[in-house]
């Protein structure tokens, strides 16, 4: 299927690991002038190598988004490259700490997440949206996770909290810039066997030695995924990569969940 | 983006017109081997003989699904042509008088809605599922409508229903059917110009002797869909197949929104 995707800019922000990776992969393929984005430089030039060797366009916007620099930094990059943007993916994000339960979270870890996960999906918002809006035609991506919407006991709650807003802000923007073409959508990942994901399972106390299989096996089991399986980040990436297409025109305000069905209630 | 549908077997059901004929043209466009559907055997071999002179594979097989005989003859003609199903679209449905209201429709009303919704769905989901099972692969994808979760005042109660019914079963279907391989997910379109849709919405009172393209403005604005416009039966058909295809495997027991933005409450 044809996504008419050729030439179009994005940046997908995070994109030096895991779905992000994925995804700004995915889209260079389908064609996309592509900003691949991380604080590692390293790693960001080596996905940007990859793209390139395939015959794709990419660029580096390296920063800390959970900084107002950091966020301008990126949008300077982009800016020089390619002039604005006709795709943003707003993927970066995560918890520093994510075995924090309530006994032990604080006020300032609330503020340290909605500086990573929703701040620099604002900033970032707030600055390409303009020229989004002139060339009227565009495409904003938001990722929240399954922690949002079916938050467990003894579960992050500030990254609990924050990524639930990221559902709210999709659907409250998407409405203001419908008619400018510009569609705003958001994913729910629910367990992905991401870097992050591995460093989080392996130091649980139960899994310390144990393979990475195992320890995937038993918790598709313990949270009951119907797929019976882990999410790869080669599961979102497409799903992503629709959203951004033409073929999804007339979608906006959704949230999408890529769970492989282990959200127990119904989807409204 | 390959979606890996070719030689899948597909039945769309209700696609001699409307949005069943722009989901089964795209799959067939993909490689997917398409049953065209409707009750009226003319339109569905018009359908089926313009799909094959772009050449692509389909045929058409006709049957009423409001009864438990209909399903099962079709079901028995699907075999006989394909031997079973990869993918199951349960499109079929609507109701045979769109302005029903509380005060208008009575119980069996509702019985009729529920058999002609639901009761097709369903039964042809019965059919399909061990094939699937057995083969440990397979795409259900249902239909519900933005009426399900948001409906109007005076506006077919009875049709309301029974579409939040097959949200409800869209979940509960793949929470139990997800181990083997099989997704089962609903799409929710918003108002679609599709010829019964044109039939009622240019016979509300304010709109009669207006044409489509004089009411469509009116009508997004009075339903609030935020896109400005409404659908057209080919804004769902890449929702459709990218559900359908191998890369979506991990997004089950989903509901997804395909409406221009019309529902204006979050999506989770
Ligand atoms: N994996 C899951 O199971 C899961 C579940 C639900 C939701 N999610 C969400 O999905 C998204 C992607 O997760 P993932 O698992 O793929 O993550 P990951 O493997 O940890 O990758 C995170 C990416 O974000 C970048 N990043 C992190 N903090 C940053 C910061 N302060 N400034 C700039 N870049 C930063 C990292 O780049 P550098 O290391 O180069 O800085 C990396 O490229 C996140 O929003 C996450 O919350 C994931
Ligand atoms: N258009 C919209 O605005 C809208 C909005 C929300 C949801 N939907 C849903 O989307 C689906 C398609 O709608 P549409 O607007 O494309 O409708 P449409 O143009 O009327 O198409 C309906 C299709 O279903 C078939 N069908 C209806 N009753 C049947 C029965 N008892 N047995 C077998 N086939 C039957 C029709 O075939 P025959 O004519 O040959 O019988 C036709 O192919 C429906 O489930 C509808 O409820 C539509």
């Amino acid at each position: 299927m044809d996504l008419g995707l050729a030439g179009k800019r994005a940046l997908v922000t995070g994109s030096t690991a895991g779905i992000g990776a994925a995804t700004v992969r995915e889209l260079a393929a389908e064609g996309a002038r592509v900003a691949v984005h991380g604080r590692n430089a390293e790693r960001a030039e080596a996905i940007a190598a990859d793209i390139r060797a395939a015959g794709g366009e990419a660029i580096l916007a390296l920063g800390d988004l959970s900084t107002r620099d950091g966020c301008n930094a990126v949008i300077a990059a982009v800016e020089a490259a390619f002039g604005g943007l006709d795709i943003l993916v707003n993927n970066a994000g995560g918890s520093e700490n994510p075995s924090r339960t309530w006994a032990d979270v604080e006020w300032e870890d609330f503020l340290e997440n909605f500086e990573l996960n929703t701040g620099s999906a604002f900033r970032l918002i707030k600055h390409f949206l303009p020229g989004m809006k002139a060339q009227k035609w565009g495409r904003i991506i938001q990722f929240s996770s399954t922690g949002a919407t079916m938050p467990a006991a003894h579960t992050e709650p500030s990254y609990n909290a924050v990524k639930a807003s990221l559902i709210t802000l999709t659907t409250s923007l998407s409405k203001t810039v419908a008619r400018h073409g510009i569609t705003v959508n958001c994913v729910t990942p629910g367990a992905v066997d991401t870097p992050v994901y591995r460093k989080f399972v392996t130091n649980l106390p139960p899994f310390q030695d144990k393979p990475i299989e195992e320890i995937n096996r038993t918790l598709a089991k313990r949270w009951a995924i119907p797929a019976g399986h882990l999410g790869e980040p080669e599961d979102l990436a497409p799903a992503v990569a629709f959203l951004c297409s033409g073929q999804a025109d007339w979608i906006t305000g959704v949230n999408l969940r890529i769970d492989g069905g282990m959200s127990y209630f119904i989807n409204t | 983006m390959d979606l890996q549908l070719t030689g899948k077997r597909a039945l769309v059901t209700g696609s001699n017109s409307g949005i069943g004929v722009a989901a089964a043209r795209r799959l067939a466009e993909e490689g997917a081997r398409v049953i065209v559907h409707g009750r009226n055997q003319q339109r569905a071999e018009a359908v089926a003989a313009d799909i094959c002179a772009s050449g692509h594979d389909a045929i058409a097989i006709t049957g009423d699904l409001s009864t438990q005989q209909g399903c099962d003859a079709l079901w028995q003609a699907v075999e006989a042509a394909m031997g079973g199903l990869d993918i199951l679209i349960n499109n079929a449905g609507g109701s045979d008088d769109a302005t029903r209201t509380w005060e208008t429709s009575h119980w069996p009303d509702w019985i009729e809605e529920f058999e002609m919704n639901a009761g097709s769905a369903m039964r042809m989901t019965e059919h399909a599922l061990p094939g699937m099972i057995a083969q440990k692969w397979g795409r259900i994808i249902n239909v519900s409508s933005a009426q399900a979760t948001m409906p109007f005042p005076h506006s077919s109660p009875g049709y309301n229903a029974v579409k939040a019914g097959i949200i409800n079963t869209t979940t509960s279907l793949a929470r139990t059917y997800g181990k083997h391989g099989i997704t089962i997910n609903c799409i929710s379109p918003g108002p679609v110009d599709s010829a019964v849709f044109r039939e009622f919405a240019l016979d509300l009172p304010p709109l009669r002797g207006k044409t489509f393209e004089e009411a469509e403005p009116f009508l997004a604005n009075k339903w609030g869909v935020s896109a400005g416009r409404l659908g057209q039966p080919d804004d769902l058909a890449g929702a459709f197949t990218f559900l359908a295809s191998p890369k979506a495997r991990f997004i089950n027991g989903v509901t997804l929104r395909v409406d221009g933005g019309m529902c204006g409450f979050i999506n989770v």
